[in-house]
């Protein structure tokens, strides 16, 4: 559950030493020595920043300095076994808070429908339809905003950064929209199920979306039954060939539209429960409605009467696929590496996939230890999610994250927001053109505009009455960018400290978070 | 030039000037299927009282003023259409859609953006036509989808972005920062080897265009927008931005509403009025600059001819497309109408597709939008122009 906006308040007023005694939520430091460290410590080397940036959302004030003293080498091992790292307890307490994390699918159709008795959201699309006055973009509900909101405090908060990466990863590559049906609740399960495989085997990973609600009702395969001989309807073959295409295999030339049909055949009667949609939902095998005739699929036998078993021996042949270990290397590649995919580096993912069943840690482990990704110079955008929670981590800014998902949607990435099963794209020239977004979103945020969400300059301002403009500048243009500035852009900058000092702060902050450096990982 | 290297490259910004050579295409995706046989009716085929007459009488009429041709006609919530007809500024395109059979939503509308077979590129139409056409400017208003998300349609190219205001693409600073932020700004992309670079450089040019824009074309175009409706008030903005030329070549605008199930008077009567009505006021906001515009209108799929139980229309097959600009040669429906005899409908009772969708896109774009090569914009597909563009 959200804070009200009083209760907020109330917590914004409180001073750092009060706070200590009385808010557990939202001590999670003090922000003004927060922003002090900004200016204060190491300035991080090239692969310092690119492993904060890209194992993670980047880093915070004082981040830095911990990775310097723990080492790079033991840093990655220990994001790579998050199991190891001890959780921030605030944060757990503040993800206590949303209520509908927890919640089985049925309770939270319950607060959906209770929101809607409240006027607060409408059902469903076609009430939208005969009341023309209520034509407006859709409003996810309670469920839906509060799993947006969560994985914004967990991207800005978790200590188990590269785990809230691969979860983004993954939510990606098993896209589910979450304004589809049934889906607005069903993520917030489904999102689970991610989090508990993102760096396990992948065989794992996929049977568990099998089976997953929001992806049955996502990809339709919640109708998938076997022929009906009376309305001549065969079975559905959308998660079929999404399975095949998108989530495994990837190269289109490497099955025919027979191999799709089968594949559909061997999930037929994979379901969730209730009638129709709009109601809540587990995963349910419908014995009835299962094609349990004998198949081929990709050449492989599958003899008749294995119910159930038809779905899983197809998981089994597709996660021991070759392509599909290629699919999962490049795309791993791309996310960590950049567009341009080197291509000795698949090769070794590839080898390591396939000496350890498909182990994601493994894979990982080899990626972060390679040159392409220590050395190379590939880029990688910060799509809006990636920028916005870069940004608040790296101004120290206290937020409760609950109007980010808006923002985020004007960027053009609200979390779990893609309406076709490929997830959100990755190619820069695709989020080229939100620069404006991104602008706004910055200047709101330096000016303390975004709702519960504030940056404390105080430490900031008392250093720059005391010390030369320029030096300050220039460590938050390192802290942010990791570089200095060119002299005539730092004179741009200084102009506007005059001549009051403490007014160019928020504003070179801005600046800093707009420039093009800061769009991109290190 | 591939996108990739554009984007790669530093480029000099080149100042859109007078605006684009070709046409400007807007595109208004109707989601739902829209029932073209309500409201587009066949009212002298002789079948069409027997399947609808109980239905939609109102069409029937035989005094009905909305006569299209001595075959067609136009539902009277589609009156503001009938000058525009008239005038020659607008073409109907009837019995038309993909050629696929019976899809979901889903599918359909997938393969209406995608406009490709199942193993051809995934990107949109929209987007690889923009993906072949030069890009001096960087305008970041180059092609916008109007709402909170770039539709499928425009994926493929540089630079598509959403747009549900001109609020959106304004940079107000707090009263108390100083004017030098905007310097310090341009100062930050006016340097270095980033991509971005020259992308902010254009975001930048526009932001000072659209600001001469505000105050020249004022927050309020006319006194005769239907601002209630989302689409009227959306082109709205789209007439504002092909008027202060800010290097927009296309834009996208989504109609919900049209998926007729239930009660479909009540349903759809709405929907089609602010359609209308917002393609009237657009035609008569651009004036002369309809010269520069081809609007289309379509559809992922039209409704089955036999109505349901419940007062509606359950997912047919054919629908209709609307063509609307300066240099159409209006006032015409283009139809090869298979009829609808039951001999003519397909087995499950819809009116097939004679007219390929993409029949209609592809002689837009080559015709109205300068681009040759449609065999990229529609890999595999081989289209037959029905000859409505000038």
């Amino acid at each position: 559950m959200r804070l009200s906006r009083r209760e907020f308040a109330r917590l914004l007023a409180l001073s750092p030493a009060v706070c200590t005694a009385g808010c557990a939520k939202w001590e999670w430091e003090d922000p003004a020595t927060a922003t002090e460290r900004l200016v204060e410590g190491p300035v991080a080397t090239p692969l310092e920043r690119r492993v904060l940036d890209r194992l993670g959302y980047g880093p915070r004030p004082g981040d830095v300095a911990a990775l310097r003293a723990q080492g790079v080498e033991a840093y990655i091992a220990a994001q790579l076994q998050p199991e190891s790292i001890d959780e921030d307890p605030q944060l757990l307490a503040m993800l206590a808070e949303f209520d509908t994390l927890a919640m089985e699918p049925e309770e939270a159709h319950v607060v959906e429908q209770e929101w809607f008795k409240d006027g607060v959201v409408a059902p469903i699309s076609n009430v939208l339809f005969k009341f023309p006055q209520l034509y407006q973009p859709y409003k996810p509900h309670v469920t839906a905003n509060e799993l947006c909101q969560a994985t914004a405090v967990r991207a800005m908060h978790s200590r188990r950064q590269l785990l809230e990466v691969m979860v983004e990863f993954w939510t990606d590559h098993f896209n589910v929209d979450q304004s589809k049906f049934d889906c607005r609740w069903l993520k917030t399960l489904d999102d689970d199920l991610i989090r508990s495989h993102a760096l396990g085997k992948f065989r794992d990973l996929l049977l568990a979306t099998a089976r997953s609600p929001a992806m049955l009702i996502y990809l339709d395969n919640a109708t998938n039954r076997k022929y009906d001989p009376e309305t001549k309807t065969p079975p559905n073959e959308k998660y079929a060939r999404e399975l095949l295409e998108l989530h495994t295999l990837g190269d289109t030339s490497a099955y025919t539209l027979t191999d799709i049909q089968q594949v559909a055949r061997c999930f037929t009667g994979w379901g969730v429960e209730g009638e129709w949609q709009f109601r809540p939902g587990r995963f349910v095998y419908r014995a009835d409605d299962h094609d349990d005739g004998e198949k081929t699929v990709l050449g492989q036998h599958i003899p008749p009467g294995q119910g159930q078993g038809d779905g899983v021996a197809v998981i089994d042949l597709l996660a021991a696929h070759p392509l599909t270990a290629r699919t999962i290397s490049k795309k791993l590649c791309r996310y960590f590496i950049g567009e341009l995919v080197p291509p000795r580096l698949v090769d070794r993912l590839v080898a390591e996939y396939q000496r350890t069943d498909g182990d994601v840690r493994a894979m990982l482990t080899e990626l972060f230890a390679s040159d392409e990704f220590r050395v190379g110079t590939s880029r990688v955008i910060k799509r809006p999610f990636r920028f916005a929670i870069s940004a608040l981590r790296g101004t120290g800014a206290i937020s409760s994250c609950s109007s980010l998902a808006e923002h985020l949607e004007a960027m053009g990435q609200r979390p779990f927001g893609w309406a076709m099963p490929d997830g959100y794209p990755t190619q820069p020239e695709i989020w080229a053109a939100g620069l404006t977004g991104r602008w706004r979103f910055a200047i709101e945020l330096a000016n303390g505009d975004i709702d519960e969400t504030r940056i404390d300059y105080g430490q900031l301002e008392r250093l720059i009455d005391r010390t030369d403009p320029a030096a300050v500048c220039q460590r938050l243009a390192e802290s942010l960018l990791g570089t200095t500035l060119p002299p005539e852009t730092l004179a741009s900058l200084l102009a506007l400290a005059e001549p009051d000092r403490r007014r160019a702060i928020p504003q070179w902050v801005a600046l800093l978070l707009m420039a093009p450096e800061f769009q991109w990982c290190a | 030039m591939t996108e990739q290297s554009a984007i790669a490259q530093e480029k000099l910004v080149i100042r859109p000037g007078a605006g684009p050579a070709r046409d400007v295409l807007v595109t208004v995706l109707l989601r739902g299927g829209m029932d073209a046989l309500y409201t587009l009716p066949p009212v002298a085929d002789p079948d069409y009282a027997r399947h609808r007459a109980a239905f939609d009488a109102s069409a029937t009429n035989p005094r009905n003023p909305l006569k299209l041709d001595e075959f067609f006609s136009l539902h009277a919530n589609f009156e503001p259409l009938a000058e525009i007809y008239r005038r020659g500024h607008m073409a109907v395109v009837h019995a038309c859609g993909p050629r696929q059979g019976l899809l979901s939503h889903f599918d359909a509308m997938r393969l209406l953006e995608q406009a490709s077979e199942a193993e051809g590129p995934k990107d949109g139409w929209l987007g690889r036509h923009l993906a072949m056409q030069p890009n001096p400017s960087h305008s970041p208003l180059r092609a916008i989808a109007l709402g909170n998300t770039v539709p499928l349609v425009l994926r493929g190219v540089t630079g598509a972005r959403a747009l549900d205001s001109l609020e959106e693409m304004r940079i107000e600073l707090p009263v108390d920062w100083k004017p030098g932020f905007m310097t310090a700004l341009a100062r930050l992309y006016g340097s270095g080897s980033n991509p971005l670079s020259a992308i902010g450089r254009g975001t930048l040019a526009t932001l000072a265009d659209l600001d001469r824009l505000s105050s020249e074309v004022g927050a309020n175009a006319g006194p005769h927008w239907d601002t209630h409706s989302p689409l009227g008030r959306q082109l709205q903005l789209v007439a504002k931005l092909v008027r202060a030329e800010v290097g927009l070549e296309a834009a996208v605008l989504t109609q919900l509403g049209w998926d007729s199930h239930v009660s479909q008077a009540a349903q759809i009567d709405g929907p089609m009025r602010a359609l209308a009505e917002a393609l009237r006021v657009f035609v008569d906001e651009l004036g002369d600059r309809i010269d520069r515009v081809t609007v289309v209108v379509i559809s992922e799929f039209g409704r089955r001819v036999a109505p349901n139980g419940a007062g509606g229309t359950d997912h047919g097959r054919a629908s209709a497309a609307l063509v609307l600009g300066g240099n159409i040669q209006g006032g015409k429906v283009y139809s090869r109408w298979p009829g609808l005899s039951a001999d003519a409908l397909d087995r499950d009772g819809n009116l097939p597709v004679t007219t390929d969708f993409r029949d209609v896109l592809a002689e837009i774009i080559e015709r109205r939008l300068g681009n040759a090569g449609i065999d990229r914009v529609f890999p595999g597909y081989q289209p037959n122009y029905l000859g409505f563009t000038a």
